[in-house]
């Protein structure tokens, strides 16, 4: 008995931690986004593989691991009984992506390049239980000969 | 070395084509890592310890690519893709290939003196 009142209460000290911080993490993470996102809107990207340039262009590539909390983990475990949209995660794979295109953003901008062509992206899942997502972009940057 | 993922390197043309080369590499976490990994499990986040790690793994599988690139005559891959595969509980495959071709620079074009 004990050691079920103690499981009970583990779990509902793990479940408001998993709440308390991944709704803070993940709101920062979030507006972080969106400043980035404006500071590096000038770059363009595009998945054409195609190209005729007179530039150079050079291999950029980025990638980010993102791990989710205990809160999206109960609630997608309770969601995969009943089948439908995992919301929970899908804001932790859209959030890895969105790090992922501005890192290469980053990277294109310092080497001088303004547009990064044939984008890809891949996602694998890493880890024991699936709790743990990466998400690795590349493309070529393209910037003029100095 | 030129890399890109494009059919071409931008910017230059491609006079021969070689081979298909490709570098793997296959890691697996440690213990110190995978142990931060579970406590950020609980609060959720970026785990730049692996993030660090799985870059690191990469560029040691494009450096052997580009050693095979090199020992064929080559000077640029093009056509460049990545993929990733969890083969064992803990360890993942890092994979890159593309073909490796030789490359000159394009001549720059003369603009017309009859357009104006």
């Amino acid at each position: 008995m004990d050691g079920l009142i103690l499981q009970i209460v583990l779990f509902l000290i793990l479940f408001t931690v998993g709440w308390g911080f991944g709704r803070h993490i993940e709101q920062k993470h979030l507006r972080e986004l969106d400043e980035k996102e404006k500071q590096f809107a000038h770059i363009r990207i595009d998945s054409n593989r195609f190209v005729e340039t007179q530039s150079n262009g050079q291999l950029v590539s980025s990638n980010v691991v993102i791990s989710h909390d205990y809160f999206k983990y109960v609630l997608a475990t309770i969601r995969n009984f009943l089948g439908g949209r995992l919301t929970s995660y899908e804001s932790i794979v859209e959030r890895a992506r969105r790090e992922a295109i501005i890192r290469l953003k980053q990277q294109a901008h310092a080497i001088g390049a303004s547009h990064i062509m044939g984008v890809r992206l891949s996602t694998t899942e890493l880890g024991m239980q699936g709790g743990m997502v990466e998400v690795f972009a590349y493309g070529t940057a393209i910037y003029q000969p100095s | 070395m030129l890399l890109s993922s494009l059919e071409s390197v931008p910017g230059h043309e491609i006079l021969r084509q070689l081979d298909v080369v490709y570098g793997s590499t296959v890691r697996s976490k440690h213990v110190g890592r995978d142990l931060m990994a579970g406590l950020k499990n609980i609060v959720g986040g970026e785990l730049t310890g692996y993030t660090e790690l799985l870059e690191e793994s990469r560029q040691e599988a494009t450096q052997r690519m580009i050693d095979k690139a090199r020992a064929l005559g080559a000077n640029a891959i093009v056509g460049i893709r990545f993929s990733t595969s969890n083969i064992a509980q803990g360890a993942s495959e890092l994979f890159v290939y593309g073909t490796a071709v030789i490359v000159q620079p394009k001549a720059p074009t003369l603009p017309d003196p009859f357009s104006a």
